[in-house]
């Protein structure tokens, strides 16, 4: 529920506006334009009256120097990031394929998956990595705990529905190569 | 960019690995698992270029660097890309670290570094989660983009996965504020970051509505943002604003700062930045760049402003011999060293040790000269 607080947003509206000099010119002439609404300050949350003046307003605190970091490596040229394609082939043996095609899967690849799911500390390792990742795709809105629950296999099934993969019950190798999760 | 401070991305020879990313572990010791598969650094082999990678034995993945140990240190993160490069996203030995979560951005500031991008790129939110997770590190980290708030829920989701790991990281968060308008994201957010110092550096380029509307390329954006800021702070965040000095907006700085004081008390700090020559900067670079001396005047006086009002300001990206003497102790050494460089005129400058350098992207063309700075009148008088 949004917070509202008339008086408080009206006087900070007023105080806004007062200040908010026209640009175009260089005398203190006060536009229209430049005047915030009040409407919109209503939404704003304010509440300094009612209660005693929180720590965080009374003053400043002592910062840490840090960088400006505005800007850094973009995905191309230097980059860091390519789509989660298929991924190359089995990287001890063929470079990737110059087409981009998704590679076949080989017998040894789903063993060596199946034995990491057997293991309980590499199966939450995995399962958690997958969460973390249909978490920030949007598929997976629950707690990342490394446990395969109902919630988890769906949203594993949607993300494979979206991407054009079959559905399974389990992790595939398909999958986890489409999410860029190395697993064994 | 070979002359860096530090460089950051290395190719790779030798065994291909499976691109992803990966912790870096010293082979000579025992390492906790994390998140993250582990590739071993192997300091035996010296060699000058790329980097070589081998295979040992249980089939982890070992890396040589050159120079070893100059680049990289366990527990930093890497990722192996698909184009027989290696990358270092966090590392120990940075002067700073900064995670890049989306290309894409509802501003367009003429200013751009890093211009948008459409691209479905929700993946950099994932990676930066577990790199973050795995790296662990009490240090600040910045999140950047594009708009890392364009996330919404996702991005609320993203911090409580950080938290539930028990990654504590404090973050700095480059936003453009406007998401924050919505009074139920920031309160999520706060929910969300209850254990975890979280600042929010937002953009504020005037006080006036249509300019910074127009500098940013958005109808709308200043109210947005102004409403952002307001609901950040009472929600108990810290707050950064940012200023750069533009053909635009160089005149009012005296007024701006007058306007921060009034209106936004509460913020942590003012950063005032020098333009970087890279992007929508380099193509809109005449219209828009203004020297530092050109400003000078106008920059002090808005110092004073904040000064008496007690604001805390910084001066970002300007190399010291661009400033009157009287300021320089507001400049920080704040390039990132990956991008950081110096010029031939520095080797003699006096004021290098404290001085921030330029931008890798320096050329001649675009931005003021360096002047070594090496005999006393100078040091006083500008």
């Amino acid at each position: 529920m949004k917070k509202k607080s008339a008086t408080i947003s009206s006087l900070i509206a007023g105080s806004i506006s007062s200040l908010a000099f026209g640009a175009t010119n260089k005398l203190f002439v006060h536009e229209k334009e430049n005047v915030l609404p009040e409407t919109d300050l209503n939404k704003v949350q304010v509440g300094i009256l009612n209660d005693s003046l929180p720590l965080y307003l009374a003053g400043h605190r002592s910062h840490s120097s840090h960088r400006s970091h505005s800007s850094h490596r973009s995905s191309n040229g230097g980059g860091g990031y390519t789509s989660p394609k298929p991924a190359p082939s089995d990287p001890l043996g063929k470079p990737p394929k110059p087409d981009g095609s998704q590679p076949q899967v080989t017998p040894g690849q789903r063993e060596r998956l199946k034995r990491a799911m057997e293991d309980a500390d590499k199966r939450r390792n995995i399962i958690m990595r997958v969460q973390l990742t249909l978490s920030s795709l949007g598929f997976y809105k629950d707690s990342i705990d490394g446990l395969m629950g109902p919630n988890t296999r769906a949203a594993i099934n949607a993300y494979r529905k979206q991407k054009g993969l079959k559905q399974h019950e389990k992790l595939d190798v398909e999958t986890l190569n489409s999410l860029g999760i190395r697993a064994f | 960019m070979n002359n860096v401070i530090r460089k950051d991305i290395f190719n790779v020879a030798g065994e291909d690995i499976f691109p992803g990313l990966y912790r870096v572990v010293d082979g000579n010791l025992q390492t906790p698992p994390s998140l993250l598969p582990d590739v071993i650094k192997d300091s035996q082999y010296l060699i000058t270029t790329n980097c070589i990678a081998r295979r040992s034995e249980n089939g982890t993945p070992e890396l040589s660097f050159p120079r070893s140990g100059s680049y990289i240190q366990s527990g930093d993160i890497i990722q192996v890309q698909e184009n027989n490069k290696i990358r270092v996203l966090l590392s120990q030995l940075a002067n700073s670290n900064t995670l890049l979560v989306t290309e894409r951005c509802d501003n367009k500031c003429v200013f751009c570094s890093q211009p948008p991008k459409n691209v479905e790129d929700d993946i950099l939110l994932a990676n930066a989660a577990m790199a973050l997770i795995a790296f662990n590190s009490p240090c600040q980290i910045g999140i950047s983009g594009g708009e890392p708030l364009q996330y919404g829920d996702r991005f609320v989701r993203f911090l409580e996965s950080l938290s539930s790991q028990q990654c504590q990281t404090p973050l700095h968060i480059l936003t453009n504020g406007r998401a924050l308008a919505d009074l139920n994201l920031v309160t999520a957010l706060k929910k969300a970051s209850k254990t975890r110092l979280v600042t929010f550096g937002i953009p504020l380029y005037s006080h006036s509505a249509a300019v910074h509307d127009y500098l940013v390329g958005a109808k709308g954006a200043f109210q947005d943002t102004v409403a952002g800021i307001i609901n950040a702070a009472f929600a108990g965040f810290s707050i950064e604003l940012r200023f750069i000095p533009t053909k635009e907006n160089y005149m009012e700085i005296p007024e701006y700062t007058h306007f921060v004081v009034k209106a936004f008390p509460f913020i942590d700090q003012l950063s005032i930045m020098n333009m970087e020559p890279k992007g929508w900067a380099r193509n809109n670079w005449k219209d828009i760049y203004v020297s530092p001396f050109e400003y000078a005047v106008s920059l002090k006086k808005g110092i004073r402003n904040l000064k008496i009002g007690g604001i805390n300001m910084k001066l970002f990206n300007f190399p010291l011999c661009h400033l009157e003497s009287a300021i320089r102790s507001y400049a920080e050494k704040s390039i990132s060293d990956w991008k950081n460089i110096y010029l031939d005129e520095c080797l003699s400058c006096k004021l290098k040790p404290e001085c921030c350098g330029f931008f890798s992207s320096k050329t001649e063309k675009f931005g003021d000269q360096p002047r070594g700075i090496n005999d006393e009148e100078k040091i006083c008088n500008y």
